[in-house]
C-alpha cells in the first residue's frame, strides 16, 4: 500500500517536471521588453510628449481656441470654458509620463551600472543635460496650463511617493531656471547627445545648449514683471549662447508614413472629424481689419499679412474667419459655410487643398528663432532691430515649412513682399506691436501665445466674454462663457477631478491657495500682474 | 454571472465551469471598450458555447467545498456540468429534438415625436425654387414642430442626386414618420436540430449527438450557426477493475453581423436614441443607402450640396456596409482511465483539455463616416489538465471513510495575432490586409500561465447522519513571484441529518440537516504582473521609440487568500411537500492583488500591490413545495431568494479608493473603503439641510463640485419564483425572476436628452404648455428647489438648457434603479402518453415565451438587464444597449 502510494506520488512528480517550463520563464513577458537603451526611451518620449500637447485635445480645444486662433464650427462648448473632464484628467496624467520617461533617461544614465551601458547611446552627461531641458520645456508649459502643480515630488513611484505635493509656481520656475543653467553648463559640444532617437535635434548637443538658454530667456520674460532677476538671466542665457536663426529652431516634424503621422491631421483624415476653422478674430488681425463690432483699433490697418494664405486656406477666394465663442444652437450653417473647410470637403487628402497645419508631416513648434528675437527686443525696451528681425525670421519660417524659401520670386511671400510688410508694420515699434507681432508668429503654439496674453494683455483685438463676436439675422451675438473667468479670457483649466480622489490631500491643499479657494477658471499665475488700473503690465 | 458576491476588487468574479471535470474558460474577449461601453463588438462569454441538449445535470458548488476540490480559479464557485452519457435504456436509444423560435424586438425607449431634428430650417435655392432645407448636419432634435411643411429632405435630395440632378427635387413633409425606429428591426427566427444516439452494454456504453443551428437575428443581416458534435464512451474490463473512458465535444460556430455595442459609430441604437433625427423614415433609409456611384446616401449630410457624413452614418449602411464577422472551433473534452486496485482503492488518471481557435473579421466600408478598415483577428487557447487521484473508500461498521489524495498540473497558453489596415481602404468592398492605403499593420501577443497542484480530501460519515469533509491543498502558480508562489488552504465542513435521530418521534419531517463549514482559499494573479516592462511607442525614427509602461509591477507579490463561513440547515416535511433550504454565509477576502489606481503625476497610472479586504455576507433562502396535488393535478412552487452585503473593508494604507473604470462620460465606477464594491462615482445633485436640492441663479441643478458616491451597482438581493402545473400529460411552468437595489448609469438618457430626442424633452409642463416653447409664453421647466440663500426656485430653464444639464450638470440626473420583476419564461408542455410497446418511447410537444415583460421604478425606457454590456467587472455603465428581445417558439422532441 504504502508503496503504492510513493509510485503514484512519483508518477505524478515525474510528469511535472517533464510537463512544465521552468515557472520563471513562464511569467516573463515575451510581449514587450525589460531593458531598453536610452536613446529609444528618448525617441518614445519626444513622441509621446509631442504627440499628446499638439493635438486637437490640448490644443485643439484647449490653448488654440483660449488664444482665439481656432474656433469650432459645430460644438462650442470647450471654446467657451467648459472643459471635459475625462479629457483633462488624461492629459495632465499623459504628460506627466512624459516627463517621468525624461526622468527615466536622467536616472539611467547618473546610476553608474547602467551609465556605463547607456553611454553608448551618447555622451551620459549630454544625454542628462538633453533630456533636463525637455523637461523644462515641458513642466513650463504645464505649470502655465494649470499653475501650482506637483514638480519635486513627481515621478517617484518607484521611491514610495504616492502622494505628490504640489509645488508653488514660483518655486517650480525658479527650479526650473536652475535646471536649465546647470543643464547648459554640463554639455561637452564636442561629443554627441544621442546618437539615434533624438528627432529633435539629431543628437546636436551644441543646438540643445542653445535650446537651453533660448528657454531661460522664455522663462525670464515670463517672471519680468515678478522677479527682479529676470535680466541676469537673460545676460548670463546670451553669453552662454542662444539660437542664431531658423537653422537652430527647436521643432518636431512629423512623418508622412502612417501612423507616425502629426495629431492634427490625425484628427481630421483618420478619425473624420471636421471641427475647427480660424476665427474670424485672428483673420482680421492677419487682414489688417480693425474690428468694428467692438470699436477697435488696429496698429496697421490696412496692412495685408502675407502669412494668412499660409496659416489657412481661403474659402472661395475669400478669407472669412469663423464668430468665436457662440453658443452652438447660435452657430448657423451659414458661418460654417462661409469659414475655410479645412478638410478639403470631403476628407479628400490633397496637399494643395488642405491647409499646411493640417499636413501630415507637418513640423510642430516648441521654440524658433522669432520668439527668441520678440524677447530680445523686449529686454532692450522694445527694440526695433530684434523686432524686425523676428517678423523676418517669422515669414522665413512659415514660407519654408510651406516649401516656398522667401527669397524666391513665388507668393504668397517673396523678397519684395517681405520687406514691403516689415517696413508697413514698423512704424510703431512698442509693447502692443511686439506682442501682436509675436502672437501672429506664436500660431500653432498655443500655450505660448496664451501665456503671452495673460501677461501682457496683449493682443486688444481679441474678445473679451461680453464682447461682440458676430451680428447674424440681425441679431449681436456676444461672446458669452459657459464658466466663470471674471469677464477675462480664461486664465488657467482647473485641476483634474481625477487628483481629488487619487492625490486628495494635495489637492485640497493646492485647492485652498488658488484664489476663491475653489478649483476655478480664473485664478491667475504668478507671472500675471495685470489689474484693471493696469491691463497691460509690459507696457514699462 | 456572479454567485455569492463580488470577491475580487479587480480580477475575475466569474464562476468556475466545469464540465464533465474539464474546468471550461469562460471569461469573455470583450475589449475593455465594450464593457465600459465605448463601442466595440459583444462577443459573448465562451459559456455560450455549452450545447444545452447534452446537459444531463447542472449544479452549484458554493463556498469552501468548491475551491477545495478546483483550487484558487473556483473562488468564486464552480458550475458543475454533467453532460448525458450512453446508459442501458429500451429501444434505439435515439432521441430528436427539434424546435423553431422567434425573437422580436419589445422593449425600446420612448421618443418624443413631436419635433424634429436640427435646430432651423435653412432656405435653399435651387435651379431657381426656393425650399426649406432641415439642419440635417446636426445630429440633434431641438428643431421645428410637426406641421406637415413641405420640406426638401436628404431622401429627395438623395434621389435628385441618384438620378443625376435632372429636373428638380420632389419635397416631402415635415411630420412624425410613418416607419419609426421600431420599424428598423426584424423578426429573428431560429431552428434548432438535434439527434442523439446512446446505447450501452454491461460493460460499455457509448453516446454520440449532433446540434444545428441557424439563427437569423432581429438585427437586419444578422446570422448565427453552430454545430456541436458530442461523442462520450465508457468500456471496463471482464474483472470491471480497469475502466477506460472519454467525453470530447467539437463546437463550431459563425456569426455575421453581432452588433457593435455602446458609444460606437456602428452601433445604430446610439444612432436611434442618443444622436439623430427624430423625423427619419425608416423605410426611406432603407431605400436608398448606397448610390449608384457607391458613395453613401445618409440622412446626416455635410450640407444640402454636399452628401459627405458628418458624424453618422444610415443605418442600413452600419449594418450591410459595416459588418463583422466570426466563427469559432473549439475541442473540449476527456480522456482518462481508472484501476481498482482493491475493492477500497482506486486510481484515476485523467486528461482534460480545451481548445479553441476563435477568428475575427471586422470591416468599415468606403465612404463610411469613419475611416475605412479592415481588421482581422485570431486568438487560440490552449488548456490542459493532467489529473491524478487515488481514491480510497471502506465502510467499517457504522463509519464510512472515503479519502482522496490527488495532484493537477494545469498548462494554458494563448495567442492573440491581429492585422489591421492603415489609412483606409485602397479598393471598395476588397476586404483584404493588402488592401491598405499605407502598409498594413500587424501585432502579436502571448501569454501562459501554470499552475501545479497537489490535494486531499476526505470525508467521515457515522450511520449516515453524521459527516465531516476535511480538505487540504496546496497550488503553485507561475503568475507569483519566486519565493512566494505557494500556497496552502485547508477546509472543513461538519454535517448533521438530525432527522434521522428524531424521524420516528416526527413523521411529518421527512429531511433535516444542519451544515457548518469553514475553508480558506488562496488564490494568484494574471500573468506578467512581477516584472517591469517598456511598451514600444513609435517607429518614427530607424531608432524605435519607447515608453514606460501604464502600470508598475510588483516583484514583491503575496499570494490572495479567501476565508469563508457558512451555515446551512435544510429541511423538508409531509413528504416533500415542503421544503426549505437556508444557508448564510460570509467570506473575506484579503491581500487581493489589484493594480491600483494611482495619480498620474507618479509617471504611472496604476501600481499592482497587495491590498484589499473585502466582505461578502449574505443570506440564501429557497423554499419549495407542492400546494395542490389532486388526482392528476398538481401545482409545485419553488422560491428562491438571495441576498449579498458587500463591503469594501480596506484598500491600502492611506488609499481609500480605488478606480474600477470610466465610462466613456461623466462617471467612473470605483471601490470605496467603507462602502460597497462598486459604486457609481460622479457629480450629485446639491442639497440643502432640509433635503431640497439646490438650484443656480440660471435655473439649473447645482452640482457637487467633485465625484461623489451616487449609487451602488450590484443588487442587495436577487430572486426567482417557478410555479408548474401539471395535469396527467400537461404542464405549464412559469418563472419570474426580480432584483432589488442596484444602480446604473444611462449614457442613452444622457445623450437622449441632450440631443432632443426622448420623450421627456418634449413634455408638457405644469402651465399645460409643451417646455419647448418660450419661457415668456409659458413654456420651459422649473425646477423644484430652493436657491443658495434659501429662498425658492421661480427661474425657468428652456428645454435645450434643460436637455444640456443632462450633460453639464449632475451626473445623478441620469442614474436609474436597476431594480425589476421580470416575466423570466413561460413554458408549456405536453408528454403524449405512449404504450411500451411502441416503437417510439416518448414524445413531447412543447412551447415557450421568454423574457415576456418587465416591470420596475426605472423600466420606462430601458430594461435593466440590457445595461449590461459584458460579463466582466465594468456593469453599472449602459452606454447604447441593444433593445430587449423577447423569445418564443415551439419545440418537438421524440425518443425511439
Amino acid at each position: 500500500m504504502k508503496s503504492l502510494l510513493y509510485k503514484f506520488l512519483f508518477v505524478s512528480a515525474l510528469f511535472g517536471a517533464v510537463a512544465c517550463e521552468d515557472f520563471e520563464t513562464v511569467n516573463t513577458d515575451p510581449n514587450n521588453p525589460d531593458v531598453v537603451p536610452t536613446n529609444m526611451i528618448m525617441a518614445g518620449a519626444e513622441k509621446q510628449i509631442m504627440d499628446n500637447v499638439y493635438d486637437f485635445w490640448f490644443s485643439g480645444r484647449q490653448c488654440m481656441v483660449y488664444t482665439q486662433y481656432w474656433a469650432q464650427r459645430n460644438y462650442t462648448e470647450e471654446d467657451r470654458y467648459q472643459i471635459r473632464e475625462s479629457v483633462n484628467n488624461n492629459y495632465f496624467n499623459y504628460l506627466y509620463q512624459g516627463a517621468a520617461n525624461l526622468e527615466t533617461i536622467i536616472k539611467l544614465n547618473t546610476e553608474t551600472e547602467s551609465a556605463i551601458k547607456m553611454s553608448v547611446y551618447g555622451n551620459n552627461a549630454n544625454q542628462i543635460a538633453a533630456a533636463k531641458i525637455l523637461k523644462v520645456w515641458l513642466y513650463q508649459l504645464m505649470t502655465d496650463t494649470w499653475g501650482s502643480i506637483p514638480y519635486t515630488e513627481a515621478s517617484k513611484l518607484k521611491e514610495g511617493v504616492y502622494y505628490p505635493k504640489y509645488d508653488d509656481q514660483t518655486e517650480i520656475y525658479k527650479s526650473l531656471i536652475a535646471e536649465l543653467t546647470s543643464a547648459v553648463n554640463s554639455i561637452n559640444e564636442d561629443e554627441p547627445a544621442f546618437i539615434g532617437g533624438d528627432r529633435i535635434f539629431e543628437g546636436d548637443a551644441s543646438k540643445w545648449k542653445k535650446f537651453g538658454n533660448s528657454l531661460k530667456c522664455r522663462l525670464a520674460i515670463h517672471i519680468s514683471k515678478v522677479d527682479s532677476n529676470w535680466k541676469t538671466y537673460i545676460v548670463e542665457a546670451l553669453a552662454s549662447g542662444v539660437f542664431e536663426s531658423n537653422k537652430d529652431n527647436a521643432v518636431y516634424a512629423y512623418s508622412a508614413t502612417a501612423p507616425e503621422q502629426c495629431g492634427f491631421y490625425i484628427g481630421c483624415f483618420v478619425d473624420r472629424r471636421n471641427d475647427f476653422t480660424i476665427t474670424r478674430t485672428f483673420v482680421d488681425i492677419l487682414k489688417g481689419q480693425k474690428d468694428t463690432l467692438n470699436v477697435k483699433s488696429h496698429p496697421w490697418e490696412g496692412v495685408s499679412d502675407p502669412r494668412l494664405p499660409l496659416y489657412t486656406t481661403a474659402r472661395n477666394g475669400k478669407y472669412i474667419g469663423m464668430p468665436y465663442g457662440i453658443p452652438s444652437n447660435k452657430v448657423a450653417s451659414a458661418m460654417r459655410n462661409a469659414a475655410p473647410i479645412w478638410n478639403n470637403t470631403n476628407y479628400t487628402y490633397d496637399e494643395t487643398k488642405v491647409p499646411m497645419i493640417l499636413h501630415n508631416d507637418f513640423t510642430v513648434p516648441l521654440m524658433t528663432y522669432s520668439e527668441l528675437q520678440f524677447i530680445i527686443s523686449e529686454y532692450k525696451g522694445f527694440a526695433k532691430e530684434e523686432y524686425q528681425n523676428g517678423i523676418r525670421a517669422s515669414l522665413e519660417y512659415w514660407s519654408q515649412l510651406n516649401g516656398t524659401p522667401i527669397n524666391s520670386e513665388s507668393e504668397p511671400i517673396n523678397t519684395a513682399q517681405a520687406n514691403a510688410y516689415i517696413e508697413a508694420v514698423s512704424t510703431t515699434v512698442n509693447a502692443e506691436t511686439v506682442a501682436l507681432q509675436k502672437y501672429i508668429d506664436l500660431y500653432m503654439n498655443g500655450t505660448e501665445a496664451w501665456v503671452e496674453y495673460r501677461r501682457t494683455g496683449y493682443p486688444t483685438q481679441l474678445l473679451k466674454p461680453g464682447e461682440i463676436s458676430v451680428v447674424y439675422g440681425g441679431e449681436e451675438i456676444p461672446f458669452s462663457t459657459l464658466s466663470d473667468t471674471k469677464g477675462d479670457i480664461i486664465s488657467r483649466v482647473k485641476y483634474p477631478t481625477n487628483e481629488s480622489t487619487l492625490n486628495a490631500q494635495s489637492f485640497v491643499d493646492a485647492v485652498a491657495k488658488l484664489q476663491d479657494g475653489s478649483n476655478n477658471y480664473y485664478s491667475k499665475m504668478f507671472w500675471d500682474v495685470r489689474t484693471t488700473s493696469n491691463p497691460h503690465p509690459a507696457n514699462k | 454571472m456572479i454567485i455569492r458576491g463580488v470577491k475580487s476588487i479587480s480580477g475575475n468574479n466569474q464562476p468556475l465551469f466545469v464540465i464533465d471535470g474539464v474546468p471550461i474558460e469562460g471569461t469573455d474577449f470583450n475589449s475593455t471598450d465594450a464593457a465600459r461601453g465605448a463601442g466595440g463588438y459583444d462577443y459573448g462569454n465562451l459559456i455560450q458555447d455549452l450545447n444545452p441538449d447534452d446537459i444531463e445535470n447542472i449544479s452549484v458548488l458554493k463556498g469552501p467545498n468548491a475551491s477545495a476540490l478546483y483550487g484558487s480559479r473556483a473562488t468564486n464557485g464552480v458550475v458543475m456540468i454533467t453532460t448525458k452519457k450512453g446508459k442501458k435504456g429500451e429501444g434505439y436509444g435515439v432521441t430528436f429534438n427539434s424546435s423553431l423560435g422567434f425573437e422580436v424586438v419589445n422593449k425600446m425607449p420612448k421618443m418624443q415625436k413631436l419635433y424634429g431634428g436640427g435646430y432651423d430650417f435653412e432656405e435653399v435655392n435651387i435651379n431657381g425654387k426656393d425650399y426649406l432645407y432641415p439642419d440635417y448636419a446636426t445630429d440633434e432634435s431641438w428643431g421645428p414642430r410637426y406641421e406637415g411643411q413641405e420640406i426638401l429632405s436628404w431622401h429627395d435630395l438623395a434621389k435628385w442626386e441618384a438620378g443625376g440632378k435632372v429636373g428638380n427635387p420632389t419635397t416631402s413633409k415635415w411630420q412624425t414618420p410613418a416607419n419609426d425606429i421600431d420599424s428598423f428591426f426584424e423578426t429573428g427566427v431560429v431552428y434548432t436540430n438535434n439527434v442523439s444516439v446512446a446505447q450501452a452494454t454491461d460493460r460499455a456504453s457509448a453516446r454520440i449527438s449532433y446540434t444545428n443551428s441557424d439563427l437569423k437575428g432581429y438585427m437586419p443581416n444578422s446570422s448565427l450557426k453552430k454545430n456541436i458534435f458530442n461523442a462520450s464512451a465508457t468500456t471496463t474490463s471482464a474483472d470491471k477493475r480497469l475502466e477506460v473512458f472519454t467525453n470530447v465535444t467539437y463546437f463550431n460556430s459563425a456569426a455575421k453581423g453581432r452588433s457593435e455595442t455602446g458609444y460606437g459609430d456602428n452601433n445604430v441604437m446610439q444612432k436611434f436614441i442618443q444622436w439623430g433625427h427624430r423625423e427619419l423614415d425608416m423605410k426611406d433609409s432603407k431605400d436608398l443607402y448606397l448610390m449608384p456611384d457607391g458613395t453613401q446616401a445618409t440622412w446626416n449630410r455635410s450640407g444640402w450640396d454636399d452628401p459627405t457624413p458628418a458624424y453618422s452614418n444610415n443605418p442600413y449602411w452600419s449594418r450591410y456596409m459595416n459588418y463583422q464577422n466570426d466563427s469559432r472551433n473549439r475541442v473540449y473534452g476527456n480522456v482518462g482511465m481508472s484501476y481498482k486496485i482493491t475493492d477500497f482503492l482506486k486510481f484515476q488518471y485523467k486528461a482534460n483539455l480545451d481548445f479553441f481557435v476563435d477568428k475575427q473579421y471586422e470591416r468599415n466600408a468606403v465612404n463610411s463616416q469613419e475611416q475605412s478598415r479592415y481588421k482581422e483577428m485570431s486568438r487560440q487557447q490552449a488548456e490542459l489538465n493532467h489529473e491524478f487521484l487515488l481514491s480510497f473508500n471502506k465502510n467499517i461498521t457504522d463509519f464510512s471513510f472515503n479519502a482522496n489524495l490527488g495532484s493537477n498540473l494545469m498548462n494554458r497558453r494563448y495567442e492573440y495575432v491581429f492585422g489591421e489596415t492603415d489609412g483606409g481602404l485602397a479598393i471598395p468592398e476588397f476586404y483584404n490586409l493588402k488592401n491598405s492605403v499605407n502598409p498594413s499593420k500587424s501585432e502579436n501577443y502571448l501569454r501562459k500561465k501554470s499552475i501545479n497542484s497537489i490535494f486531499a480530501s476526505g470525508t467521515v460519515g457515522y450511520k449516515s447522519m453524521l459527516y465531516l469533509d476535511l480538505s487540504l491543498r496546496n497550488d503553485w502558480s507561475s503568475t507569483l513571484p519566486k519565493g512566494n508562489n505557494s500556497y496552502l488552504y485547508p477546509s472543513v465542513t461538519g454535517s448533521f441529518i438530525f432527522s434521522e435521530l428524531i424521524k420516528d418521534q416526527m413523521p411529518w419531517m421527512n429531511f433535516g440537516k444542519v451544515r457548518v463549514g469553514f475553508a480558506q482559499v488562496g488564490n494568484d494573479t494574471d500573468p506578467y504582473q512581477v516584472l517591469d516592462t517598456y511598451s514600444q511607442y513609435t517607429n518614427i525614427t530607424t531608432t524605435p521609440g519607447y515608453v514606460l509602461a501604464n502600470t508598475l509591477k510588483n516583484s514583491n507579490l503575496k499570494p490572495e487568500s479567501t476565508n469563508s463561513y457558512e451555515a446551512g440547515l435544510e429541511m423538508s416535511f409531509f413528504n416533500n411537500r415542503l421544503g426549505f433550504e437556508a444557508t448564510y454565509y460570509s467570506s473575506e477576502t484579503k491581500n487581493q492583488i489589484i493594480p491600483l489606481s494611482i495619480t498620474g503625476t507618479s509617471g504611472y497610472l496604476y501600481k499592482v500591490v497587495n491590498t484589499g479586504l473585502m466582505t461578502n455576507k449574505g443570506l440564501e433562502l429557497s423554499i419549495h413545495g407542492t400546494p395542490v396535488q389532486v388526482g392528476d393535478f398538481s401545482w409545485e412552487t419553488s422560491l428562491v431568494l438571495a441576498s449579498n452585503k458587500n463591503q469594501v473593508k480596506k484598500l491600502l494604507e492611506d488609499v481609500s479608493y480605488y478606480k474600477i473604470s470610466t465610462a466613456p462620460f461623466k462617471v467612473e465606477i470605483g471601490a470605496m473603503e467603507g462602502e460597497e464594491y462598486g459604486v457609481i462615482m460622479g457629480t450629485n445633485f446639491v442639497y440643502d439641510n432640509k433635503g431640497n436640492k439646490v438650484i443656480n441663479e440660471d435655473g439649473t441643478y447645482a452640482a457637487t463640485d467633485g465625484n461623489v458616491n451616487i449609487g451602488s451597482i450590484y443588487p442587495d438581493f436577487t430572486g426567482g419564483w417557478t410555479n408548474t402545473f401539471r395535469f396527467k400529460n400537461l404542464d405549464l411552468s412559469v418563472l419570474l425572476d426580480f432584483s432589488k437595489g442596484g444602480h446604473y448609469f444611462s449614457t442613452s438618457y444622457m445623450w437622449g436628452m441632450y440631443s432632443g430626442m426622448l420623450e421627456e424633452s418634449a413634455a408638457i409642463n405644469e402651465n399645460g404648455v409643451n417646455i419647448r416653447e418660450a419661457i415668456e409664453d409659458g413654456g420651459g421647466v422649473l425646477h423644484q428647489g430652493v436657491l443658495a440663500d434659501g429662498t425658492p426656485n421661480t427661474t425657468r430653464v428652456g428645454a435645450e438648457d434643460f436637455g444640456s444639464e443632462h450633460y453639464n450638470g449632475p451626473a445623478a440626473m441620469n442614474i436609474f434603479k436597476s431594480d425589476y420583476i421580470k416575466l423570466r419564461e413561460i413554458n408549456v408542455g405536453y408528454n403524449f402518453p405512449m404504450k411500451s410497446n411502441y416503437f417510439v418511447k416518448s414524445l413531447r410537444l412543447a412551447a415557450y415565451g421568454r423574457n415576456l415583460g418587465v416591470w420596475g421604478p426605472d423600466v420606462k425606457h430601458f430594461d435593466p438587464e440590457m445595461a449590461i454590456t459584458s460579463s466582466g467587472n465594468v456593469q453599472g455603465i449602459e452606454g447604447g444597449a441593444l433593445p430587449s428581445v423577447a423569445n418564443f417558439g415551439v419545440n418537438v422532441s421524440v425518443k425511439f
